[in-house]
C-alpha cells in the first residue's frame, strides 16, 4: 500500500536548532538530538535537518550532530542546506544521514545529482525546489529564495528525476510562512510530471492543509516546521486526520 | 536499544571471528556486488555462511543473496538462494520510500520473535524478489513482494530495520540473539 509520511523539519545553525522551538517539556529546546528523539517518539516518519550555518566551524559541528542523531534516532534523516559537492555529500552520508538534499548547488551544477546518485544510489538524493508563481508559471529560486533562475519548476523537476534524484522536496515560496496551506496546484503539477516521491512544503497552518496536500496534491510526504515546533498541531492529530480521510499512515501508537 | 558491539569492516582481514555478520547494501545492485568482489569480501561471506555464521543481508544486501538482479542491465548475485530480483512493476511511484506493514505468518520465529502481528518498517527500494520459498514476510506496494527471507543461518530484510524505529530495533535484537546462539532474551528496553 501507499503510505503518506509526516515529516518535521528542523533548522540547524552551528549544531543547534534555531528559529524558536516552543516545547516546554524539553531540557534544552535547542538540542537537535533531543528534539529529533522526541519527534520520533511522537510519530514522525522521517526528519529533515536544514543546516543554515554560514561558517566552516558550523559545518564540522553538523557532522557531529548527524552522527549523534543517527546513533540515537532510528528513523530516516535527510540533511540539506549548503551541500555543494560530492565529497560534502559523502561526509554527511557517512556520518549517518540517509539522504542529502541539494538546492542551489544542483541548479548551478546539475551533474552533482548524477554523481551522488551514481555513487550512493538515487535513494540518497533529494532535490529541493523553491518555486514561485511568476508570469503564469512556477519559477525556480535559489539561495534561500533570493535569486531567480528563469527556470521552469516543472521542467526542472523532470530533469532532476532523469538525472537520478530519488525524491523531490518542493517548497512554495508564495505560501511559505503564510499558514494558508500548501500550494496544491504546484504540488499536483509536480506529482503529475514525475514518478518519484514528492514531499510538499511551505504554508501549512491547519490539520486540513496536511490532508489537502496528500489528497489533492497527491504528495507522498508532508513537511512542516513551525506548527510542530510550537506545538500548535501534533503529529498524531495530522495522522488521525489523514487516516479518517482514507489515507494510509503509520499509526503513532507504534512509535512511543 | 541493542547494546552489542558492532564493527564496520572494510578490509576482509579485519573481520576476525564474528558471532554474526550484517551485509548492508545501498544503491545499485551491480555496484554493490562489484564492491564486494573487489574488496575480497565475496569469498569471505561465502566462507562465513559455509561455517554457519548467522548473516543478515539488508536491502540490496538481501538482494545479493539471490542468483540474479535485472537492475542496470543485469548482474549475478551470490546465488545462495534461488530467485531473480526484478523491478517493482505494479508500483505507481518508485522508489518505494516509505513505511509499510509486513505480512507475517502466525507464530513467526527467527527475526520476528515477540514482534507485533503487522509491524511497520521502513523501505527504500525499486527492485525486489517477488516470491521465494524462503520468504518469512511479504509486503504490498502495488504488487506483492518478499520483505524478508531465512534459510538456515542466512537472513535477509528488504526493509531497513536500522531505520524502523522500535520494531526495527527488536528485529535487530532478535538477530543478535540468534548470532549469540541463545533464546530471545536480549535487552530491547526503550
Amino acid at each position: 500500500m501507499e503510505v503518506v509520511r509526516v515529516i518535521p523539519c528542523l533548522d540547524v545553525k552551528d549544531g543547534r536548532v534555531v528559529k524558536g522551538v516552543g516545547f516546554l517539556d524539553l531540557k534544552d529546546a535547542g538540542d537537535p538530538v533531543e528534539l529529533a528523539y522526541m519527534y520520533e517518539r511522537q510519530g514522525a516518519d522521517e526528519l529533515v535537518f536544514l543546516d543554515i550555518s554560514a561558517s566552516v566551524e558550523g559545518r564540522s559541528t553538523l557532522v557531529d550532530l548527524v552522527r549523534d542523531t543517527a546513533s540515537a534516532v532510528f528513523i530516516p534523516l535527510t540533511v540539506g542546506g549548503g551541500i555543494t559537492s560530492l565529497s560534502q555529500a559523502a561526509t554527511i552520508l557517512h556520518s549517518g544521514a540517509d539522504k542529502v538534499s541539494f538546492n542551489s548547488a544542483a541548479v548551478r551544477a546539475p551533474r552533482l545529482i548524477d554523481e551522488v546518485a551514481k555513487t550512493f544510489g538515487s535513494q540518497s538524493v533529494v532535490v529541493a525546489i523553491d518555486a514561485k508563481w511568476i508570469n503564469n508559471r512556477y519559477e525556480v529560486f535559489t539561495h534561500g529564495g533570493t535569486r531567480s533562475t528563469g527556470m521552469d519548476a516543472i521542467a526542472w523537476a523532470k530533469e532532476v528525476e532523469d538525472r537520478g534524484a530519488g525524491e523531490i522536496l518542493v517548497t512554495s515560496m508564495d505560501r511559505d510562512g503564510t499558514k494558508e496551506g500548501f500550494d496544491i496546484n504546484l504540488v499536483k503539477s509536480l506529482t503529475q510530471a514525475t514518478s518519484i516521491p514528492v514531499i510538499a512544503s511551505g504554508g501549512v497552518g491547519s490539520i486540513q492543509h496536511f490532508v489537502e496536500g496528500a489528497l489533492e496534491g497527491n504528495a507522498q510526504g508532508l513537511l512542516a516546521a513551525s506548527v510542530f515546533h510550537y506545538g500548535e498541531i501534533s503529529i498524531k492529530e495530522v495522522k488521525d486526520a489523514l487516516f479518517s480521510n482514507g489515507l494510509n499512515v503509520r499509526p503513532v501508537e507504534m512509535c512511543s | 536499544m541493542v547494546s552489542k558491539q558492532a564493527y564496520l569492516v572494510s578490509d576482509p582481514k579485519d573481520i576476525g571471528d564474528p558471532a554474526g555478520v550484517i551485509l548492508p547494501g545501498v544503491g545499485d545492485f551491480g555496484a554493490c556486488m562489484d564492491a564486494l568482489d573487489e574488496r575480497g569480501f565475496k569469498s569471505v561471506v561465502l566462507d562465513l555462511i559455509a561455517a554457519k555464521t548467522p548473516l543478515l543481508g539488508v536491502c540490496v544486501g538481501m538482494q545479493m543473496l539471490f542468483e540474479f538482479s535485472e537492475e542496470s542491465g543485469g548482474h549475478a548475485g551470490l546465488g545462495l538462494l534461488p530467485g531473480k530480483v526484478t523491478k517493482l512493476r505494479g508500483a505507481r511511484r518508485l522508489p518505494q520510500m516509505q513505511w509499510n506493514t509486513l505480512d507475517l505468518p502466525k507464530d513467526s520465529g527467527g527475526l520476528y520473535v515477540g514482534i507485533a502481528e503487522r509491524p511497520w518498517v521502513y523501505f527504500v527500494h525499486s527492485y525486489a524478489i517477488t516470491s521465494s520459498e524462503f520468504a518469512t514476510a511479504t509486503c504490498d506496494y502495488g504488487e506483492n513482494f518478499v520483505a524478508s527471507v531465512q534459510s538456515g543461518n542466512v537472513f535477509g530484510t528488504q526493509y531497513h530495520p536500522e531505520k524502523s524505529s522500535k520494531a526495527g530495533l527488536s528485529i535487530i535484537a532478535n538477530f543478535v540473539s540468534i548470532a549469540e546462539g541463545r533464546a530471545f532474551e536480549t535487552d530491547t528496553g526503550n
